[in-house]
């Protein structure tokens, strides 16, 4: 047996034995009538049943945009980036937290609309804070679906909240069934660790399943709190509590597409957080990235991680050795690749921009370089002989812009007695000033906002409020 | 001079050679008060101090605090014979609607480390819970954690309900987790805020003095 396998194997093992526990009676009651045991809240899968659900679940798929020019396959050799998700702080330049508002939605959206690194937009870009937490995934979808015509992601939460963002999707994407046929809104689902899925999880597993539409499985034991310091037991403990969630989604819906997103962490034990900027946390996708191949489906893991409260050094080692990591294994959805900050706990417009220039250099990275006759030019050679030099050749100065391609922010004309800092942080204002200008919201049919509209009235959102949400803007002076 | 040696085997985390050091000193006719207060609970601010510098990680200070809970239990009977050292009851619990409990586990473990009798009543915790612990425990502080912004309304709900429920004078609020700062803690009637579990036992044992 690899280390994979003895992996797989353990992580079999301990749902056959210790069992995971299911806060949600239907989802028990569901999986009771298909033969898996129950004690209580726990249930003990054996791996024929685990084999045996997990083989329904598609090797890949394709997430549909309203655009169609933005439809992306998830899985095989396919990789993807999306940005920072989930936090409800903002830090500055100099690493000050502010709560983020719902501006700072709009902002990030219209940010990762402007991006072509991104195919998908929305979920939880930047909680808002300004808006009442009962009312703001319906507010969140909304202006999701307004600003960008991407793919987009969903956002958990209990069984009603699920069900208003599938059907917020199915006024976008032409009904229900049109929605049931074709995966249009990708939702995460979490697992608390070690072995234990809440019922709001549980309730999005259902609902999503019901609409047929795909979910990312990711449990985020951290090894040294919530999972085994050893990282074989970790991912193995991960794995098992992944495994245990797609084979509720597959005996709900047989076929729902799912990816295997293990976020496997590692705790920094001098204080009990998590370290994202750790080696060991880069070592835990690789093997992510095996083991979704071994059981034949999609992967998902972290991004541009760090550890570091505010731009520095820190945060860009950190960050690169992680997107780097990420993207050379082969991660099939890279999240959190851009914006985020001190172990997933804010979000920045400054390292937005920095982990922009991170993926365009592992892509022009991985771009390589071609070797034929032109490349290798052996006339150009002559024609220089030795001693001479290329600079004013004509082969150089007809790729000099091609070849010789220019951060989008790193600093490197370092003459002059300006402090080289100064320099890069106006660059990154510049950018981001420049992505905000050229930002055009893509045409919404007016049929489907007049449904939208009156679905958000249904919930109770006054016509103001929607009206408000599309003239808001955001400029960056005003942060 | 044996107190201080209870201190270093508290940092060493040795839990067998404490062991022996308090059942000689107690044969040597040291207080079991002394020993709890000058020994264990001493050595447990030294190991506090050393948790917040980063000189000891999380997994030392558990088994620290394992330690002395052994030690304790030796000393248990004695201290009610005395009738000496009546610990303030402290009640912990994470909010309603959050499961994060990993930085409330470790202020109830300093807490406990101070000398405090500690009811942590888990995680997702609606108010009327905190209440009637509160009442049954007879506690003096109330400690409440929450890790998510959409969780910190639901403080503000238990401070208030604690209020209606009549019994607000009687105990101290602290309140605390990642999201939560001085500021909110002051606006939604707190007693007391603090950013890390030593601070937050230090703060608790200020109240009580
Ligand atoms: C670990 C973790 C989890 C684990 C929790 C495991 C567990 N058993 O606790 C899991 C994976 C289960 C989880 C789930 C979720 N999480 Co979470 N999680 C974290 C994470 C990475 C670390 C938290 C932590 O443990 N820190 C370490 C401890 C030691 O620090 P601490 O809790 O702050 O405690 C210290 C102090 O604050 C203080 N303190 C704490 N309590 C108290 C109380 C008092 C009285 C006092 C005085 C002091 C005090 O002392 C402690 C020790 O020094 C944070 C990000 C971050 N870096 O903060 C996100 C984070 C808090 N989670 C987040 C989210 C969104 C979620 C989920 C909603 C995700 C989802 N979509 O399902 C769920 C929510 C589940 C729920 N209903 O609660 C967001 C919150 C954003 C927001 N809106 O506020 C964060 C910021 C991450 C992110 N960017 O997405 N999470």
């Amino acid at each position: 047996m690899n280390k994979i396998e003895k992996i797989y194997q353990h992580a079999l093992n301990i749902l056959s034995e210790v069992g995971i526990k299911l806060k949600h009676l239907e989802v028990l009651n569901i999986l009771d009538e298909n033969g898996i045991q129950i004690d209580e809240e726990t249930a003990f899968f054996t791996p024929e049943q685990v084999a045996y659900w997990i083989s329904k679940a598609p090797g890949s798929f394709t997430l549909y945009a309203r655009n169609p020019a933005y439809n992306i396959v998830i899985g095989n050799q396919h990789r993807h980036f999306m940005a920072g998700y989930g936090c409800a702080a903002i830090y500055d330049k100099e690493g000050t937290a502010r709560d983020s508002l719902l501006s700072d939605y709009i902002c990030f959206a219209r940010l990762v609309h402007q991006c072509s690194h991104f195919s998908i937009n929305g979920g939880i870009l930047a909680q808002p804070n300004d808006v009442p937490a009962e009312i703001s995934h319906l507010i969140m979808t909304y202006t999701a679906m307004m600003t960008s015509d991407k793919c987009l992601m969903g956002i958990p939460g209990n069984e009603d909240q699920v069900t208003q963002i599938m059907e917020m999707a199915a006024l976008l994407f032409g009904g229900r069934s049109v929605l049931e046929k074709t995966p249009r809104i990708l939702t995460m689902v979490s697992t608390i660790s070690p072995l234990l899925i809440d019922e709001m999880d549980l309730s999005t597993i259902l609902i999503s399943a019901r609409y047929n539409q795909p979910m990312i499985m990711s449990p985020a034991s951290t090894a040294g709190t919530t999972g085994p310091i050893d990282l074989a037991g970790n991912l193995a403990l991960s794995t098992a509590e992944a495994m245990a969630a797609i084979v509720i989604a597959q005996i709900i819906r047989p076929g729902v597409p799912v990816v295997f997103g293990l976020q496997s962490n590692v705790a920094n034990l001098r204080t009990g957080n998590i370290s994202v900027g750790s080696p060991a946390y880069s070592l835990q996708k690789k093997a992510v990235c095996e083991l979704a191949r071994y059981l034949k489906l999609p992967s998902r893991s972290g991004g541009a991680t760090t550890d570091s409260a505010v731009i520095s050094p820190q945060a860009g080692y950190e960050s690169m050795l992680s997107l780097m990591a990420a993207y050379q294994n082969g991660v099939n959805l890279i999240i959190h690749s851009a914006g985020i900050l001190n172990s997933y706990a804010a979000m920045s417009y400054e390292k937005f921009m920095m982990d922009l220039e991170l993926m365009d250099m592992i892509m022009q990275y991985e771009d390589g370089f071609e070797v034929n006759d032109d490349t290798l030019n052996l006339e150009l050679i002559k024609s220089v002989g030795p001693g001479g030099h290329f600079l004013g050749a004509a082969d150089t100065m007809r790729k000099c812009r091609s070849h010789s391609r220019q951060p989008r922010i790193g600093v490197r004309e370092n003459f002059g007695r300006r402090p080289p800092l100064e320099k890069y942080f106006k660059n990154i204002d510049k950018g981001l000033e420049q992505m905000l200008r050229e930002y055009k919201q893509p045409d919404m049919p007016s049929d489907i906002l007049r449904h939208l509209n009156d679905f958000m009235a249904g919930q109770g959102i006054p016509a103001p409020v929607l009206e408000q949400l599309n003239h808001l803007t955001c400029n960056l002076e005003d942060f | 001079m044996v107190f201080n040696s209870m201190t270093d085997a508290l940092v060493a985390c040795d839990k067998d050679r404490l062991i022996v050091m308090v059942k000689t000193a107690l044969e040597q006719g040291e207080s079991a008060d002394d020993i709890l207060n000058h020994g264990l609970i001493a050595g447990m601010e030294v190991v506090g101090d050393r948790m917040e510098s980063g000189d000891m990680f999380i997994p030392e200070v558990l088994m620290a605090a394992q330690a002395m809970t052994e030690c304790v239990e030796i000393l248990k009977p004695l201290l009610e014979e005395t009738g000496g050292n009546h610990a303030a009851a402290v009640v912990i619990g994470t909010v309603k609607g959050d499961l994060h409990d990993i930085g409330k586990n470790l202020v109830a473990m300093m807490m406990e480390s101070a000398g405090f009798v500690v009811h942590d009543i888990g995680v997702d915790i609606p108010a009327e819970t905190f209440i009637a612990a509160i009442k049954e425990k007879n506690a003096k502080i109330v400690c409440l954690s929450a890790l998510l912004t959409t969780t910190m309304p639901a403080m503000k709900q238990t401070i208030d309900a604690i209020s209606e429920s009549g019994i607000r004078d009687q105990v101290k609020i602290l309140v605390g987790g990642a999201p939560v700062t001085q500021a909110f803690a002051e606006t939604i009637g707190a007693d007391g805020f603090a950013a890390d579990a030593g601070s937050a036992a230090k703060l608790a044992k200020s109240f009580i003095q």
